[in-house]
């Protein structure tokens, strides 16, 4: 059977316009709860990439008790010669300590003033052979219970920090969208239901008359579909501002350079807007089936 | 054209609308279904268009079991049988010549086909001159010939009509009664339940009487009682 587009197009419009009000409830859940399902996928992204970059070339540094003896101090090295998951371990002895010290706080004249070469830890530089978070950080914790070993540096430490705060955010984030997806499923359903009720008169007079389900169900389902349709879009919007926004904040934060890793490409926004259109359509959809299947029962 | 088999219809709670009734209706013939309120006249037209499902026996339209119907081959059932009601049924936000386009628009007929469908039907009705009022600007009469107009215009082969005089003064009844009976001499088998005495005692058509479900009279150009 034939679907007249023209009143297909008619019924769609004059359900999405009868009922403004509630129109415009759904299309902002929608498009809320897709602007945090955008949302989780950049924060996901952005600390993948984080640690990606982390991944290679991790190197951690032991410094040594500044009171430690020569023996003291070939122990520790012969330990670290000795391990078999470490590459390389490179020796920094006072000067050059002292040397990028300096350097460090340039400017700081009290500081540099205040503390000599002397006071400072000697450090071995350590290249591991994995390179991978976990095992760095194995070995960081190994050689902090070492004897003679005052503190041990990675960048793992902050890795992991930064993983448990974006986690926390994703966490978060992900079930604020579980919810927002519910309610928006739940808002699209009753409108459509509100809309069928408003109309049950023509729908009995077309079913008596003999309209097919499916004739009678397209203009309701469409109307769901523009309703997600419309908060997508929208949410689509708001990734790509938000991706501007994060832009800016990392670029006023210089000095975090942590962050600088927190990045986010144009493959990541196009894969956040894919998920928000994805769900946009399979939520209003299936909100749309559903809503419009109990009415239909002849 | 329309065979009952034994059908009885149940409701919740053990009401018996209807009690192994049998029956077999030929094409182009005139039926009253005649009986007090209750007696299961409406159960009846509401089994043939499938609005109801018997709780058992068999129902046979146009030469098809419609107890084995597919759900999705329903609307094309019904697209062969026109439905009158005693409350006319019509969408008040459209015109007259709006609610009769709007059968055929839902079932998919071409634009040329209602341009040329609703006004002949709306002539044969007798409301051309009205076709752009609303109903509410209509009478009672006129409402029902909307309504009529609207069951007919696909040209259905049985037309079925729930007390379609019920609300109309005796005057405005014989005009109804006049009209049906024309769609009748078309060809279409005509099913009506009635509780008007003197339309099916001037009509002597076939009278089939109902009593608490039961068949209890099937009577050839019979009258009420």
């Amino acid at each position: 059977m034939a679907i007249n587009g023209n009143y297909v197009f008619r019924e769609t419009a004059a359900n999405l316009t009868r009922n403004i009000t509630l129109t415009v409830a759904s299309v902002l859940t929608v498009f809320i709860s897709l602007s945090i399902v955008g949302a989780t996928v950049l924060v996901r992204q952005g600390a993948q990439n984080l640690t990606r970059q982390f991944e290679n070339g991790v190197e951690f540094i032991v410094y040594v008790e500044p009171d430690a003896s020569e023996s003291q101090l070939a122990e520790v090295r012969t330990s670290l010669q000795d391990n078999p998951g470490i590459a390389e371990a490179t020796y920094i002895d006072r000067d050059e300590t002292y040397a990028d010290f300096k350097q460090l706080f340039k400017g700081q004249d009290t500081m540099l003033e205040n503390v000599g070469p002397a006071d400072l830890p000697t450090s071995f530089r350590v290249q591991p052979k994995d390179s991978s978070v976990a095992t760095v950080q194995g070995l960081v914790n190994y050689y902090r219970k070492q004897p003679n070993v005052f503190e041990v540096r990675a960048a793992t430490d902050v890795i992991k920090q930064m993983k448990g705060m974006t986690d926390f955010v994703n966490k978060l984030l992900f079930f604020s969208a579980a919810f927002l997806l519910a309610a928006s499923t739940l808002l699209i359903l009753n409108t459509i239901r509100t809309a069928m009720f408003a109309r049950r008169r023509e729908i009995e007079v077309m079913k008596l008359v003999g309209a097919t389900n499916w004739f009678i169900r397209v203009p309701f389902m469409l109307e769901g579909l523009v309703q997600g349709l419309v908060g997508g879009v929208l949410a689509i919007g708001a990734v790509f501002l938000a991706r501007n926004w994060i832009d800016e904040l990392l670029d006023k934060g210089q000095g975090l350079e942590l962050l600088q890793s927190f990045t986010i490409n144009s493959s990541d926004v196009l894969q956040a807007c894919l998920w928000v259109g994805i769900t946009a359509v399979v939520l209003s959809v299936g909100s749309s089936l559903i809503a419009t299947r109990r009415f239909l029962d002849v | 054209m329309i065979k009952l088999e034994n059908v009885s219809k149940v409701f919740k709670g053990d009401v018996v609308a209807l009690r192994e009734a049998d029956c077999e209706i030929n094409k182009g013939e005139f039926v009253f279904l005649v009986g007090p309120s209750g007696s299961g006249k409406s159960t009846m037209i509401r089994l043939l268009n499938k609005q109801e499902e018997p709780s058992s026996g068999n129902i046979f339209v146009a030469g098809k079991d419609i107890g084995t119907l597919n759900s999705w081959k329903v609307p094309f059932l019904r697209r062969n049988i026109g439905c009158v009601f005693q409350d006319y049924k019509l969408l008040t936000n459209k015109t007259v010549y709006e609610n009769v386009a709007f059968a055929l628009e839902v079932i998919g007929r071409p634009r040329h086909v209602i341009k040329t469908q609703v006004p002949a039907i709306l002539e044969l009705v007798g409301l051309a001159k009205k076709h752009k009022n609303y109903p509410d600007e209509l009478s009672g009469g006129e409402q029902q010939r909307v309504s009529i107009a609207r069951a007919f215009v696909n040209r259905p082969l049985i037309l079925l009509a729930d007390e379609p005089t019920g609300n109309l003064d005796p005057a405005t009844s014989v005009g109804i009664m006049r009209l049906l009976d024309r769609i009748n001499r078309t060809g279409t088998t005509v099913v009506m339940a009635t509780h008007d005495r003197s339309i099916v005692d001037t009509m002597r058509r076939r009278v089939i009487e109902l009593d608490r479900g039961s068949i209890i009279r099937d009577q050839a150009r019979g009258v009420y009682e």
